[in-house]
């Protein structure tokens, strides 16, 4: 646990110090090397480690590592691709807050849309072909359909669409 | 690795009881509360049932290893909750077939009011947010967040997301 705990440390370093290098820019590949510098920190305890730690042990902190990497990538995802945050973030950006309209001239479905499927084209996930989107690797593709799987599951509901509960707008929005 | 299976086992029973909870009546306002409670309650019975056979230190590390699971599946759970546009982009994609989707019909799929709207809404109800005669405000909690990530994000030196 204590070689999990290091190479976590470490992973969350090498990613820091990545992203800062390449200004921001390549997310999932800085979390990608942070990972495997985490694991050549979790090897290199497990192998000086003394008395030398047993198949059990090793199993079990490399499953807490994996597990705490994959929370860490999400968490950094939240700051590269949640809509919340970006809308928090815009909000902050202004003294007296905005009305819908005003939101929607700097964050909208378009712009929205547009970065998505530029990742997707850039991890190959969707390629465009004579003019039209088509699945390319369909690694995404199968998380996608878990979720669905999951959503079908837990709230009933087999559509894609948002299955929040449907609120009734008072608001403006 | 029996910490582990012991631990898998229970991450299952939680889950199996999360199945049959949120099918008969889904909690209202944040599930992580309502999960981690779920989880706690049958790590705390697996324990109960085990702990003559399990050492505290193999319990101790059952534990890491079970808190570590539901950590992983609690941020996966948010995107059953909320639908992730890139997930939706695919899915649409996939469902067009080998024929493929014109970027017209992809982007009529998508509106101001599902991509951005919908999240403003649940900002709101989580309060974060609040709305004041037409304009949206951010609460102290609302504050806080985009604060701590303006932090982290400028100390990433990343651009601004979204």
């Amino acid at each position: 646990m204590v070689a999990a705990g290091a190479a976590f440390i470490g992973e969350i370093f090498f990613q820091i110090v990545l992203m800062r290098s390449w200004r921001g820019r390549g997310m999932v590949q800085s979390c990608f090397f942070g990972f495997v510098a985490g694991l050549s920190i979790f090897t290199c305890l497990l192998f000086f480690q003394k008395p030398a730690a047993g198949l059990d042990r090793t199993i079990d902190g490399l499953f807490v590592y994996v597990a705490l990497s994959y929370c860490y990538f999400h968490f950094n995802n939240l700051g590269e691709t949640a809509r919340r945050i970006r809308i928090l973030r815009e909000l902050k950006r202004s003294v007296s807050g905005l009305c819908f309209s005003e939101l929607r001239d700097r964050y909208n479905a378009q712009m929205i849309l547009q970065v998505r499927l530029s990742r997707l084209i850039e991890a190959r996930q969707i390629r465009v072909s004579e003019g039209r989107y088509v699945i390319a690797h369909p690694a995404l593709l199968w998380s996608a359909r878990f979720l669905v799987f999951l959503k079908a599951l837990l709230l009933g509901r087999e559509n894609f669409l948002d299955a929040g509960p449907r609120v009734e707008r008072k608001s403006s929005v | 690795m029996k910490e582990v299976i012991f631990s898998l086992i229970l991450f299952l029973v939680g889950f199996l009881i999360q199945v049959v909870v949120w099918r008969m009546r889904r909690p209202r306002g944040n599930h992580s509360i309502a999960l981690s409670m779920i989880f706690s309650f049958a790590f705390l019975g697996g324990i109960f049932w085990v702990r003559e056979f399990m050492s505290d230190i193999d319990i101790l590390r059952a534990f890491f290893v079970f808190v570590s699971l539901v950590l992983a599946y609690l941020t996966t759970y948010s995107a059953v909750e909320v639908d992730s546009p890139s997930l939706l982009i695919l899915l649409f994609v996939a469902a067009a077939g080998p024929e493929g989707l014109t970027p017209q019909t992809l982007s009529e799929k998508f509106s101001d009011d599902l991509l951005v709207g919908a999240r403003l809404r649940d900002l709101v109800k989580d309060g974060m947010v609040e709305e004041k005669e037409n304009n949206f405000l951010l609460t102290r909690k609302g504050d806080g967040l985009a604060s701590f990530f303006d932090w982290y994000r400028g100390f990433l030196r990343a651009p601004l997301g979204g």
